[in-house]
């Protein structure tokens, strides 16, 4: 295919080259009338070509015109043939401007100024006119001198309007019949251009050989030439080789005699060599082989057209040998620069970036204004319309193109290094090579911003800030002078990783300030200024942070960054503790942020507000401290803290001795929290603490609370806010409390409950209910009130003078162990009383005979008395010791009086009566001395007891009576009278 | 095993009748409290006008203040503003004992005897130095009948503060009512110490010296009685009866009835009638058969009297 193609190009050429050879050698017409057609046309270049044509077709109408006249005048004279023969060149030549005009028809100037006449000519008509002349002088004329040119121009315009077979025939037949014509060359190398265009190569080589006997011909290198392809398309490709060695070898030689010749070949053939020769040989003997053929000055072109090729067949290896043999062998040459551009391509393809990349190193270095390469070859390529080897021009191509690349391929595959590394170099190399532009356009800023990115992107965050910074300075763009900069920012916020030098601190104001200045209210001004006071937060230098965050956060709209300055303001605040700013301001912003900010900043004014006070209880003004926890919770009910701050509220009046407000608080403490933790710990020390200073109803009302949450101790505490009402006399409430207490399982409180209650009803005078109340305590035997229920009953008895009944139930009671020793003692008491009660009815009036056994009666009873009273004082109970003493002590008066006073039923003897009397005396005397001592025992015991209630004046006249001394009044001593404190002295 | 039982129950409720009313606990009274050093005065003492001022904001007013207008309150037996200074005490001086010693007293005086008596117990648990709430505690439980707890608490009290007079003349006076004359006479004595002029004590001591068989004793004592009280006749009376039953002293007895009997003429008591003391002139002159007059001439006999 490749083959083929060269075919088409080369077959197109050679056309071109003949008439333009043609033309100029046999035709010279002087072109004269220009100056009308300039002032029409004007002077830009395609309308000088326009307006050169038309002044040639208006001269060559009349020409034609001319000519005719001449040959009606001259018919069948000498000069007719020349005539003719100038005529038909005339319509060759009209033919061709027709065709000039054809190929220029779309274009709008001729459309426009070209003379409509003209433009309608048809190059076919005029050539067919000069074919018929060319006939005409064939048949009329034919010993014409010039003969071999009317066949030759009369093939070639039959060959021109695709008339090829009967072409042939006229170059035939001029070679027949005139093979020592000058023309022989041409037509044989015509005959062979129309073969090889035919494809019958073989066929064609006998003409393009047969012009090898014309080494003078003009045509002689060009028949080499189409030669060596017609071996080369007829698989003789060494020949074909040979062949265009041979054209190389006649330019060199010809250029030696001759100098430069206009129609050379040896470019071509050259450049055609490139490819026979890989086909023939190995890419390593290229440089060697072509520096035997071409010049210093042509080796490079060939050897690129050889790489080229190799590229062009995938042959890599081969590609990267020859350019680099080359680039060994010929270090300055001129192509060197093309060679390491191929080279980048080349390895670009074969993905091998490291290679790329070094490769562009290379042409880089060439590139440099000191290497010996670009001092050599510079200063002219830069002059060169297409500059073709322009390092410069290369590089830059190369390296922004694959940077781009790169950069791209990079961002598709980040785990590919190599990518981004040579996508870097390649920004690198490009940036270098473009700086010194950097001021003429943006090209530069561009691939430095796009270098920027790429740094950004691969986490080279300081570089990317730099390259960033640098754009920003570079610029004028807006939006590049809004975006660099914050990039740079941010590339180096990332490339710090927040941990902060003075250096990068510094850069950071640097960069920020150029933000702020193009850009003060820029998308992103909010945040350049809250990192400007988030550095300095972040190392502690908290007041010049503050400064930064509180011009922030009263910013509005309030969006992220000014909510965060809000944040770390109030952190600032927060680290200082100071809670009164703290709490103003998280107040004051909470007022307008929305529900779940808000939530959160009054939390943060809770909590500050609640430290502002422990602060304050801290400094030691702990009554102030109260005052303020109390009014938070107030405040701020809802608050996770209002319970801690009535807690500490309450705590620390306790503290400052402000008992009453602290038990109210404690109180309620319970009613505000009544699930707390704490609920009952307050309970229980605010009731301790009105019971402490004297306010029992309150003390009642919070231990009525108590018991309800306190399910353990419920009854305790029932039991104790009772006693209180009881104590304040709110006998409804302590009924209602008792009440429920009748029943409790704690022996004590039921107990308590039902005396209390019994205590309520006979206060109240409530019968029924004390009755009842009674019975419930007797069936329970609630002492003392059992005891003293049973004395009662016995002495009842006793007061009704039932004294069998009596005796009888005080021995049931002595009987009953359960009744208490001085139940017991009461009942032997009575006993004893009764005893008495029948000893001193025991009358002593008696007949003498029956005297003894009066007395026997008497003194047995007042024995079984005595007995009795002794049994009572056996309990040991001190007011029945005393009362038993006292009694028995007036039983032996009684004993001591009766037996002396014993009266006969019949008198006795005076002499028998007052021996009698006397013996009786001395009986009874001692009798006597125990009656006072029996009583003065009674009276010490009286006296160690302190039976201050009128027992011991009692006590005291009974002994004055025994000793014949008068007894006193018993006078009512009163309480003492109230007396009151005086202080006398304060102090702490 | 039920019979057991129901002893050990009747013993625990036995101990618990003789406290009434629990506690919900102490409280811990710190030792930097006020100290204050007190000693009782007689209300008699106290300011009149100051508790007349109704309508106080008490809160506002200090500790002495409201002492001083406890005092006045109780002087002027102003019982329910007594009740507003104690409770007003009991805040602004929580662990001082007089808030709760001002409403003892109130109760006391509402005959809220239980009140009154747990209320002098709270002081007491504040502050048990003085020997004032001791003997407000010996009052209520006097008031209480239970003689013996109170005689024990005001001779602590006197023991605590031996300048609390009313305590010895109440104890002078249990102790003549008992016939223990050489222990009343002490605590007269003490009282009349302090107030040489209390006339329970001029009379107690007097008494209690005769019953002694201290006759000049109790003469001297009459006779500082009467000059103080001139018109408190039963002294003259007593004089009269001691001259004439211990000391035999007829005449100086028939002169002071007859003195007696012009006081009586002036201006009648209900102690002592004008008949009985005829009577005793009448049997005194008919032992003496001599006129009355004459041995009431004797100016060394009237210088006794006197």
């Amino acid at each position: 295919m490749g083959r083929m193609l060269i075919i088409k190009i080369v077959s197109f050429m050679i056309p071109a080259l003949v008439i333009g050879l043609s033309v100029p050698v046999y035709s010279a017409e002087k072109r004269d009338d220009r100056n009308n057609l300039d002032k029409v046309l004007g002077k830009n270049s395609k309308t000088k070509e326009l307006k050169g044509e038309l002044l040639i077709t208006a001269s060559e109408e009349k020409a034609i015109k001319q000519l005719q006249k001449l040959l009606n005048k001259h018919k069948g004279t000498s000069l007719e043939v020349s005539l003719w023969f100038r005529l038909a060149e005339l319509y060759l030549r009209r033919s061709k401007t027709a065709r000039f005009f054809e190929m220029n028809r779309d274009s709008d100037s001729i459309v426009k100024f070209a003379p409509q006449k003209v433009t309608k000519l048809s190059s076919k008509k005029y050539i067919t006119q000069g074919i018929e002349i060319y006939e005409k002088i064939q048949s009329r004329f034919p010993h014409f001198r010039d003969m071999d040119l009317v066949l030759f121009n009369n093939a070639f315009a039959r060959q021109q309007i695709g008339q090829l077979e009967l072409a042939k025939n006229v170059y035939k037949k001029l070679l027949k019949l005139y093979p020592e014509s000058q023309l022989v060359p041409d037509t044989n190398l015509a005959l062979g251009e129309m073969l090889y265009d035919e494809h019958q190569y073989v066929q064609s080589l006998e003409y393009f050989n047969a012009i090898r006997k014309y080494p003078q011909s003009i045509v002689y290198p060009y028949g080499l030439y189409k030669a060596a392809w017609a071996y080369y398309n007829s698989q003789n490709t060494a020949k074909g080789l040979k062949n265009l060695e041979e054209v190389v070898a006649f330019s060199n030689q010809r250029e030696k005699t001759e100098g430069s010749h206009k129609l050379d070949l040896k470019r071509e053939a050259l450049s055609d060599m490139a490819l026979f020769f890989s086909e023939l040989y190995p890419s390593t003997k290229a440089v060697a082989y072509f520096s035997e053929h071409a010049n210093r000055d042509e080796i490079g072109v060939v050897l690129l057209k050889l790489a080229g090729l190799y590229g062009h067949h995938s042959k890599f290896p081969d590609l990267e040998i020859v350019l680099n043999n080359f680039i060994d062998k010929y270090p300055v040459a001129r192509e060197r620069s093309k060679a390491h551009y191929e080279l980048i391509n080349t390895y670009e393809t074969l993905k091998a970036r490291g290679q790329a990349v070094a490769e562009m190193r290379r042409l880089e270095s060439i590139c440099q204004p000191s290497s010996n390469w670009f001092e050599a070859h510079m200063a002219t390529i830069v002059q060169e319309k297409e500059n073709n080897y322009d390092c410069q021009k290369l590089l830059a191509n190369a390296s922004s193109t694959l940077a781009k690349k790169w950069h791209t391929a990079w961002l598709k595959n980040k785990n590919d290094q190599n990518t981004g590394d040579a996508a870097e170099v390649a920004y690198e190399i490009y940036l270098a090579l473009i700086k010194k532009d950097a001021q003429k356009d943006d090209k530069y800023v561009r691939a430095l911003y796009s270098q920027g990115d790429l740094l950004f992107q691969r986490k080279k965050y300081r570089t990317a800030s730099e390259k960033y910074y640098e754009v920003a300075t570079l610029s004028k763009d807006k939006k590049v002078l809004h975006d660099a900069p914050y990039a740079a920012i941010v590339s180096l916020e990332k490339a710090v990783d927040n941990k902060w030098s003075d250096e990068d601190e510094k850069q950071f104001q640097v960069l920020s300030q150029l933000y702020l200045k193009h850009n003060p209210k820029g998308a992103y001004a909010t945040e350049v200024r809250f990192e400007s006071g988030f550095i300095a937060y972040e190392k502690g230098r908290f007041d010049e942070a503050g400064k930064s965050f509180i011009v922030l956060a009263q910013m509005t709209p309030a969006d992220g960054k000014v909510l965060k300055a809000q944040d770390l303001y109030l952190d600032i605040l927060n680290t200082k503790k100071d809670y009164t700013q703290l709490k103003h301001f998280a107040f004051e912003w909470s007022k307008k942020a929305p529900a779940d900010r808000k939530e959160k900043l009054l939390k943060i004014y809770q909590q500050s507000y609640f430290s502002e006070i422990q602060r304050t209880e801290e400094q030691g003004k702990l009554s102030d401290a109260a005052a303020a926890y109390k009014k938070f919770t107030e405040e701020n009910q809802n608050s996770a803290l209002a319970d801690k701050s009535l807690w500490n509220a309450l705590q620390l009046e306790y503290k400052i001795n402000d008992l009453s407000n602290a038990a109210e608080s404690g109180h309620q403490f319970f009613k505000m929290y009544p699930r707390s933790p704490k609920a009952k710990e307050a309970l229980i020390k605010s009731a301790q603490t009105f019971e402490f200073i004297g306010q029992i109803k309150r003390a009642a009302d919070v231990l009525d609370d108590l018991a309800n949450i306190d399910n353990e101790n419920a009854e305790k505490w029932a039991n104790i806010a009772s006693d209180f009402r009881f104590l304040n006399q709110d006998f409804k409430k302590a009924r209602a409390g008792y009440s429920k207490l009748t029943s409790s399982k704690d022996a004590m409180i039921s107990a308590n409950a039902v005396l209390k209650l019994m205590s309520i009803e006979r206060q109240t005078n409530n019968q029924k209910a004390l009755q009842k109340l009674e019975s419930l305590a007797m069936a329970r035997r609630y002492e003392s009130f059992y005891g003293q229920k049973t004395v009662d009953w016995l002495n009842a008895l006793y007061d009704k003078k039932s004294y069998k009944s009596a005796f009888d139930a005080a021995r049931e009671v002595l009987n009953d162990k359960r009744h208490t020793a001085k139940t017991r003692a009461a009942a032997r008491y009575i006993q004893a009383k009764i005893l008495d009660s029948e000893f001193k009815e025991a009358g002593l009036k008696t007949s003498p005979e029956r005297l003894t056994l009066v007395l026997k009666i008497k003194t047995e009873k007042l024995e079984k008395a005595q007995l009795a009273f002794k049994d009572v004082i056996k309990y040991g109970e001190p007011e029945y010791i005393v009362y038993a003493l006292r009694d028995l002590s007036l039983s032996y008066d009684h004993y001591v009086k009766a037996v002396r006073n014993i009266t006969f039923t019949k008198p006795l003897p005076k002499a028998e009566m007052d021996a009698l009397s006397e013996e009786f005396e001395k009986v009874t005397l001692p009798m006597e001395d125990k009656a006072v001592e029996t009583i003065t025992q009674a009276i010490d015991n009286a006296k160690k007891l302190q039976m201050r209630d009128g027992t011991l004046a009692q006590l005291q006249n009974i002994l004055n009576s025994l000793n014949l001394k008068p007894t006193l009044n018993e006078t009512e001593v009163r309480a003492p009278a109230r007396v009151v404190p005086l202080l006398i002295g304060v102090g702490s | 095993m039920i019979k057991f039982s129901l002893i050990i129950t009747a013993i625990l409720l036995s101990a618990c009748s003789s406290a009434p009313t629990k506690s919900a606990g102490a409280v811990a009274i710190p030792e930097k409290a006020l100290k204050i050093s007190v000693v009782s005065m007689d209300a008699t003492q106290a300011s009149q006008s100051l508790c007349a001022n109704n309508g106080q904001d008490l809160s506002k007013k200090n500790f002495k203040y409201l002492i001083e207008l406890g005092n006045s309150c109780v002087r002027m037996q102003e019982f329910a503003r007594l009740e507003e200074v104690g409770a007003a005490l009991n805040k602004a001086e929580p662990y001082q004992p007089w808030g709760s010693y001002y409403l003892s007293l109130a109760a006391e005086a509402r005959n809220e005897i239980p009140t009154a008596k747990w209320m002098i117990e709270l002081a007491i648990k504040k502050n048990s130095s003085y020997g004032i709430l001791y003997f407000q505690k010996g009052r209520v439980m006097w008031l209480d009948k239970q003689y013996a707890e109170a005689i024990n608490l005001v001779k602590k009290a006197i023991e605590m503060d031996p300048g609390l007079v009313e305590g010895h003349l109440f104890l002078g006076q249990v102790y003549f009512r008992d016939q223990e004359f050489d222990l009343a006479s002490e605590h007269f004595y003490v009282v009349l110490k302090a107030k040489p002029y209390q006339i329970e004590a001029l009379s107690g001591l007097a008494e209690s010296r005769r019953y002694r068989g201290d006759y000049r004793g109790a003469m001297e004592v009459l006779n500082r009685a009467i000059s103080n009280y001139p018109d408190a006749i039963e002294f003259q009376w007593r004089q009269a009866q001691i001259y004439e039953t211990n000391l035999d002293d007829k005449i100086n007895a028939l002169n002071t009835y007859i003195k007696l009997k012009r006081k009586l003429l002036r201006s009648p008591s209900k102690i002592i009638s004008l008949a009985d003391v005829e009577n005793k002139i009448q049997e005194i002159e008919k032992q003496q058969r001599k006129p009355a007059v004459s041995s009431a001439k004797s100016p060394g006999k009237e210088g006794v009297g006197q």
